[in-house]
C-alpha cells in the first residue's frame, strides 16, 4: 500500500486537503435540486391524487349500476384515506425534495435526502462501473435530467440524482467520466 | 479449436432431463387442479398416459434439436456460443469477461466423465454461458486456458497483484489442499445448521401443493387436538406428553434431514488453492466446483449458529461479488463455504487469505445502549401488544399474565442482540460482529468499499449518534447507533483510504 501511495504523491496530497475540511464536511452546503423539478413534483402528486381520487368516486357515486350498501362505506373510508395521503403526500413530499441536495467534490458525489431521517450517500468516483442519464416524458418537457451512477455495489444501491438541469446533467456526466481514476480504473 | 463444434451426445441426456425437470415444475402448480378433479383423472387413464407419452416424446425432440442446434467455438481471447431451436442465441464472451468458472457434474453424468462447464459474466443471469456435456479432460483445459489468459492480461493493471503472480509463476503451481471435511464434521453441520432447504430446493416443483396438503393436514389435526382439550377424560399430563413428543418426533426428523442435506451438499469437501486461486469442490450427486480468484474476494463472513457457539464450530464464508447469485440457489454456487471447521482451522484459512488482517483478536467497541430501547419499543412492544389484542379477541383472559414473559424474552432477546453489535477498524479493514444468540463476524478490507452511507433521524440526533453503512460488491453491511463524531470519522477515513490508496477492487 505504502508503494502505491508513493506512486501517486500528488494524488494524495489532493485528498489530505479533504481531510483538513472534514471538520466542515458535515455543514457542507449541498446544491439543492432545480426549482423547476420540485413545483413539478408537486403539480405531479396533486394530479395523481386527483385522478385516484375522480376514480374512486366515480365508481362509488355512479348511477348506471349502483354499488351496494356495504362496498359504498368502504369506499367512503377509502375516499378519505386517500385525501388524506393526497394531502400528506404533496406537504410531505414538498419538504423532502427541498431537502434534497448533493455536493460533488474532487473524488466523489454525494446526496443528502431525508426530512426526519437524514440520509447521506457518497459514492467514490473511482468506483463507478457506468453512468446512464435517464429523461421521462415530463423530464423532458422541463429540460431536466436524473444521473444515475452504478457501481459494483448492486441494483439496490444505485445512486441517484434527480432533478438536474439537462445541460448541467451533461456536465456532470462529462466531468464524471473524465475524471481520472475512472479513466484509469474502469 | 477454433472451429465449431458440437458438445458429445451425452449433452442429449442433459437437454432432456432439463425439459422434463422444467415441464414437472409446471406439472407441480396444475397438481392442485388435478388433486381437486381427481375422479375425472382417475376415469380417463388412458389419455392421461397418452398426454405423459407424448409430452415426453415431445421433451426427447426438443432435446435433440437443441443439441443439434449447440455449438461452440473457442478462439485465443473469447468464446463464441450458438443454441437455440426457434430463438436463435449467439453468445460472444470475451475471456476477459468471464468473472467464475465453475465445472458442475450432475449425477447422471458421473459414470461417462463427462462435465459441464458454466461461465459466469459480470452482466445479467441471462447472458450466462453453459457448456453442456464435454468431457472432463476438455472442460479442465478449458478453464486452464480462460484463467491463464485472465492472468497475463487483467494483473497487468494492478501492480501489486503482477508481482504476485510473477513470484507464484517461478515456483510450479500446484494445487495446495487446504481444508477437507469428514463425514463426521458434515454430521456436526448437519446438526448445527439447518440444511432442510436443500431438500425444499429439491421439492421445489411440487411444493407449492406440498405446502397446501400440509395446512390441510395440519387443519384436521387441529380438529383432533380440539377434540382431545375438550375432552374432560383426557389428564392434562396425558395432553402434555402427546405435545411434547410430537414435538420432538418432528425436530429428530428435521434433524436428520439437515443431516442428510448437508452430506448431499458437502460430500467429499476440499478447498484448495492454486496460485492466487482458491478451488472448492463438493457435492454426493452432483459435483460442484467452484473458483474464486483472491482478488475477487470482497468479504470473509465467520458464521456460528448457536450450537456452534457451544461445540465451537465455525462455517466460514468467502463471498465475491453479490451480484450474480440472484436467482440461484442461496450460498452455494458462487460463494466458498468452509462448513463446521474449529477456530485453529478457521484462523488460519483467514489468514491464508488476507494475511494483515486482525479477525481473531480485534478489540470490537460496543455500539450505543439505547439501540436496546429501540428494539423494544419497535419489535417487541407491538409484538405484544399485537399478542395482547389476539388473547383478548380470542376471551383467552386467563393467557394474559403470559404477556409479562413474552415480553420479558423479548427484552432479554433485545439484550442479547445489542451485547453482539461490536465494530472495529484498523488501518486496511473493518470488523462487524453481530448476532443473536448465534454470532457472525464480518472483515472486508476498506479499499474494497463501493459506496459510503451515513444516516440519521431526528431521535438519533437529538442523541448524538448515527448509523454507517458500508456497501461492498458482496452486501451493504451496517452499524447502527454509534457516535456521531466517530460514524463521520468512519466514514471520512474510509472515503480518505478508498480515494488516497485507489486500490482496485477485484
Amino acid at each position: 500500500m505504502s508503494e502505491l501511495q508513493d506512486d501517486q504523491s500528488p494524488q494524495f496530497s489532493n485528498t489530505q486537503v479533504d481531510m483538513a475540511q472534514l471538520a466542515q464536511y458535515q455543514h457542507q452546503q449541498g446544491t439543492p435540486l432545480e426549482p423547476k423539478y420540485i413545483t413539478a413534483n408537486v403539480y405531479l402528486r396533486i394530479i395523481t391524487s386527483c385522478i385516484l381520487f375522480l376514480i374512486v368516486s366515480v365508481v362509488n357515486w355512479q348511477t348506471f349500476k349502483p354499488v351496494p350498501e356495504d362496498v359504498s362505506n368502504v369506499l367512503d373510508i377509502a375516499l378519505i384515506i386517500i385525501a388524506c395521503l393526497g394531502v400528506y403526500s404533496v406537504i410531505f413530499g414538498y419538504f423532502s425534495d427541498k431537502a434534497k441536495s448533493y455536493v460533488l467534490r474532487e473524488c466523489d458525489i454525494s446526496f443528502y435526502s431525508g426530512v426526519i431521517f437524514k440520509k447521506i450517500v457518497i459514492q467514490p468516483l473511482l468506483r463507478l462501473q457506468h453512468i446512464e442519464l435517464k429523461r421521462g416524458p415530463i423530464e423532458r418537457k422541463l429540460d431536466l435530467a436524473t444521473i444515475q451512477v452504478f457501481s459494483a455495489g448492486g441494483a439496490m444501491h444505485t445512486f441517484e440524482l434527480p432533478g438536474l438541469q439537462h445541460e448541467q446533467a451533461l456536465q456532470l456526466r462529462q466531468f464524471i467520466l473524465d475524471h481520472k481514476d475512472v479513466t484509469t480504473h474502469g | 479449436m477454433d472451429k465449431w463444434q458440437r458438445v458429445a451426445p451425452i449433452a442429449l441426456l442433459y437437454f432432456f432431463f432439463d425439459g422434463l425437470i422444467g415441464s414437472l415444475k409446471i406439472f407441480g402448480y396444475s397438481l392442485v387442479i388435478v388433486a381437486a378433479n381427481l375422479d375425472k383423472v382417475m376415469n380417463n387413464k388412458g389419455y392421461i398416459l397418452l398426454g405423459i407419452v407424448i409430452i415426453l416424446c415431445l421433451i426427447l425432440l426438443s432435446s435433440f434439436l437443441q443439441f443439434y442446434f449447440f455449438k461452440y467455438r473457442l478462439k485465443a481471447e473469447n468464446i463464441e456460443i450458438h443454441s437455440g431451436i426457434i430463438f436463435k442465441k449467439h453468445l460472444d464472451l470475451p475471456f476477459t469477461r468471464i468473472q467464475n468458472v465453475k465445472l458442475i457434474t450432475p449425477a447422471y453424468f458421473r459414470p461417462f466423465s463427462f462435465t459441464s462447464l458454466e461461465l459466469d459474466t459480470a452482466g445479467s443471469q441471462k447472458s450466462e454461458a453453459k457448456i453442456v456435456a464435454v468431457s472432463q479432460e476438455l472442460a479442465n483445459s478449458i478453464k486452464q486456458k480462460i484463467l491463464t489468459y485472465q492472468a497475463s492480461h487483467t494483473d497487468t493493471e494492478n501492480e501489486a497483484d503482477s508481482a504476485n503472480d510473477i513470484e507464484s509463476s517461478q515456483e510450479p503451481s500446484q494445487e495446495i489442499v487446504l481444508n477437507e471435511r469428514s463425514l463426521r464434521d458434515l454430521v456436526i453441520h448437519g446438526l448445527t445448521n439447518n440444511r432442510v432447504w436443500i431438500f425444499l430446493a429439491m421439492l421445489a416443483p411440487v411444493a407449492d401443493p406440498a405446502i397446501e396438503y400440509i395446512i390441510e393436514m395440519a387443519g384436521e389435526l387441529g380438529v383432533d387436538i380440539n377434540a382431545i382439550i375438550s375432552d374432560p377424560d383426557y389428564p392434562v399430563w396425558q395432553l402434555s406428553l402427546f405435545i411434547i413428543s410430537t414435538f420432538i418426533t418432528a425436530y429428530i426428523v428435521v434433524m436428520l434431514l439437515s443431516i442428510i442435506g448437508s452430506i448431499i451438499a458437502f460430500y467429499g469437501y476440499t478447498l484448495s488453492k492454486k496460485d492466487n486461486t482458491y478451488i472448492q469442490r463438493s457435492g454426493l450427486l452432483s459435483h460442484h466446483e467452484v473458483v474464486m480468484k483472491l482478488t475477487r474476494l470482497q468479504l470473509i463472513i465467520r458464521k456460528q449458529d448457536w450450537l456452534d457457539v457451544i461445540i465451537k464450530r465455525t462455517n466460514l464464508k468467502f463471498e465475491q461479488l453479490g451480484l450474480f447469485t440472484q436467482g440461484q440457489q442461496p450460498g452455494i454456487r458462487s460463494k466458498i463455504m468452509v462448513p463446521s471447521i474449529n477456530d485453529a482451522q478457521c484462523n488460519q484459512l483467514i489468514n491464508d487469505a488476507w494475511p494483515d488482517n486482525n479477525l481473531q483478536h480485534a478489540p470490537f467497541e460496543r455500539i450505543n445502549k439505547r439501540y436496546v430501547f429501540k428494539l423494544i419499543s419497535f419489535l417487541v412492544l407491538p409484538f405484544n401488544v399485537l399478542l395482547g389484542v389476539i388473547m383478548v379477541q380470542l376471551n383467552a383472559y386467563v393467557m394474559l399474565p403470559l404477556l409479562t414473559v413474552t415480553f420479558a424474552i423479548g427484552c432479554a432477546l433485545a439484550y442479547c442482540r445489542w451485547l453482539r453489535w461490536g465494530y472495529h477498524r484498523d488501518d486496511n479493514y473493518l470488523y462487524i460482529r453481530k448476532g443473536l444468540l448465534g454470532v457472525s463476524y464480518y472483515c472486508f478490507p476498506i479499499q474494497k468499499i463501493q459506496q459510503v452511507k451515513f444516516k440519521q433521524s431526528v431521535f438519533l440526533r437529538r442523541h448524538h449518534l448515527c448509523s454507517v453503512t458500508m456497501v461492498t460488491a458482496a452486501s451493504a453491511l451496517s452499524i447502527p447507533f454509534i457516535p456521531e463524531g466517530k460514524g463521520w470519522s468512519l466514514v471520512n477515513e474510509c472515503l480518505h483510504n478508498v480515494e488516497s490508496t485507489k486500490k482496485n477492487w477485484m
